[in-house]
């Protein structure tokens, strides 16, 4: 077995042994559940929280878009965090030193060694959104009416961009800091204040954020935010990857 | 012997204080060097500038040969916990492979008999699919030294392979060294000095960052020993000790119990004639006669304070 196999070997049993993979599926499936239907009883949800006589809330009949919608704002929220922290955590290894020393003697490259591990954190991340939206789609199908292929095929793709490229920047913070609360800490921070590019005209249109969007979004204006985050992901992968090669080991670990 | 590391003024300093200056030394191959010192002194910044962890600010560490491999086992071996040891084992030799090209064509066969048999020599046979969650710190200590052993290194550096690992622990791995060294350089550092008399051919002596004095273990051991033997006697002597100088003058005899006399001269050269007149002077059966302080923890000890008070 080579460098590249086996790393994505240990990868692979790590989510698997360390309850993250179920963690993200339970996640993100749940979040596929519970979309639809909060959609569907929103204009009761939103009564019942009125509560008194002189206030009245409206809502709209649930339309199918709006239970996919519901779905993906949730999931990219929570589930987005997790996936961003199974991104940080596939560099744990260098955190500690008697595992940073068991790599860094043995590995002339590390990028064969880290970008596997990180590439098999993207196809297990993906594949639970992807379950999950699949979960919603059936859901909403079955409770609020059929939903466009088209529309699902939008999200899912824009949101697997987005967490990939997410995914990506957590890399990127982890591979220079080399402490796994503080990178956490710095990716929330960063996943919650990212959408606020939104907000500026001048980016909004190439913003990897309007990924975000992506069930309001006309498919055709997809396009530069996806090649934004592909260039992001490329970017932050090189960096990286230069990062960790150039780094000697922690003595203060 | 040839020499298989070369260790020419080696420098790391830390703001903080700690680090090694001009550290010079050298390790033969099919030979066990071994690297001792107070806490403190320098021996795992040695170690992880040797093993390319760290830079060293001067200085350079070169081999007998570009292509030689190496095998690091620190002292507190972590492995990734949700692995088993088989796995570690099994990834520590794939991931070595790719530094090793002649190795490429080793089969799957092959490597799957290397592993089993690595963790059978260092002990972890019966533990083979148990996940290092689940091993004690004696237990992750052997299994570096497998992870470590796979990958059939030039060189093994061993930084305090039996700290944690009990009597029978400390058994295994000092048989394991022993017939390691017939095949490999092995530069270890370890507190257990019994252990290192054992085990090393050359001792390198650290304190404060700088190398205090390096020599064989022979010498090392006989650095600053004085002329002082301990006799244990089979029963009381029949002399006390004025009839004892009075028959051997140039000893001074000091009896700690009735049955325990330490029997000292002024140099080594007199104990040559002397010791076995001293010994003859008892007229009680004599079961052991031991130079005092002939140990590593001893000749260390005289080692460090003669270089604190000069």
């Amino acid at each position: 077995m080579n460098l590249i196999l086996s790393s994505a070997r240990v990868e692979t049993l790590r989510l698997m042994r360390s309850g993250l993979l179920i963690g993200l599926v339970a996640v993100f499936v749940f979040f596929g559940l519970s979309g639809p239907v909060v959609a569907l009883y929103m204009p009761e949800i939103l009564g019942a929280a009125a509560g008194t006589e002189q206030l009245t809330i409206q809502a709209a009949s649930a339309t199918p878009d709006d239970g996919i919608a519901l779905f993906n704002q949730s999931a990219m929220q929570l589930g987005l965090i997790l996936a961003v922290a199974v991104a940080i955590t596939s560099l744990g290894w260098d955190a500690r030193p008697g595992s940073s020393i068991f790599y860094r003697t043995r590995v002339r490259h590390l990028a064969r060694l880290t970008l596997p591990r990180l590439v098999i954190g993207w196809i297990f991340v993906v594949a639970s959104y992807l379950v999950a939206l699949g979960v919603a789609a059936i859901l909403t199908t079955t409770t609020i009416g059929s939903i466009d292929v088209g529309t699902l095929a939008s999200v899912g793709v824009a949101s697997a961009f987005y967490l990939v490229m997410t995914m990506s920047v957590g890399y990127l913070i982890m591979a220079f800091t080399r402490r796994t609360a503080v990178a956490i800490a710095a990716a929330t921070v960063l996943m919650l204040v990212l959408p606020l590019l939104n907000s500026f005209k001048a980016v909004s249109a190439w913003a990897p954020t309007a990924l975000l969007g992506a069930a309001t979004l006309d498919p055709a204006k997809l396009a530069p935010p996806l090649l934004s985050a592909v260039i992001v992901t490329a970017g932050c992968l090189f960096i990286a990857s230069i990062a960790v090669s150039r780094q000697s080991l922690r003595r203060d670990a | 012997m040839s020499v298989a590391v070369t260790v020419q003024g080696l420098t790391r300093v830390y703001p903080g204080g700690g680090g090694i200056r001009d550290i010079s030394f050298t390790a033969e191959d099919r030979a066990v060097t071994a690297v001792i010192g107070p806490n403190g002194a320098g021996k795992t910044v040695l170690f992880s500038i040797i093993a390319g962890l760290t830079s060293a600010q001067s200085g350079a560490v070169s081999f007998a040969s570009a292509d030689m491999t190496m095998a690091y086992c620190p002292d507190v071996p972590q492995f990734e916990s949700w692995l088993t040891a088989r796995e570690v084992v099994e990834t520590s030799l794939a991931v070595s492979r790719t530094n090793r090209p002649v190795n490429k064509k080793q089969n799957d066969v092959r490597a799957e008999q290397s592993v089993q048999s690595t963790l059978r020599t260092c002990g972890l046979g019966a533990v083979l699919d148990r996940r290092v969650a689940d091993f004690s710190r004696g237990m992750l200590q052997r299994l570096g030294v497998a992870a470590a052993l796979v990958t059939d290194p030039d060189i093994l550096i061993l930084d305090e392979p039996n700290s944690a690992l009990d009597p029978i622990g400390r058994a295994d791995v000092r048989e394991i060294i022993t017939e390691q060294k017939r095949h490999r350089c092995i530069v270890l550092s370890s507190h257990l000095l019994s252990e290192i008399e054992q085990l090393a051919d050359r001792i390198v002596v650290l304190d404060h960052g700088g190398i205090v004095t390096q020599g064989t273990t022979a010498s090392i051991l006989t650095d600053g020993l004085e002329p002082n033997w301990m006799v244990r006697l089979g029963t009381p002597s029949r002399r006390d000790i004025t009839d004892l100088n009075t028959v051997v003058p140039e000893a001074s005899f000091t009896f700690e119990t009735d049955t325990l006399c330490s029997v000292r001269f002024r140099s080594f050269e007199r104990a040559e004639t002397g010791l076995i007149a001293a010994l003859e002077a008892f007229q009680v059966p004599i079961i052991e006669v031991t130079l005092r302080d002939r140990d590593l923890d001893a000749s260390f000890a005289r080692i460090i304070q003669n270089r604190e008070h000069s």
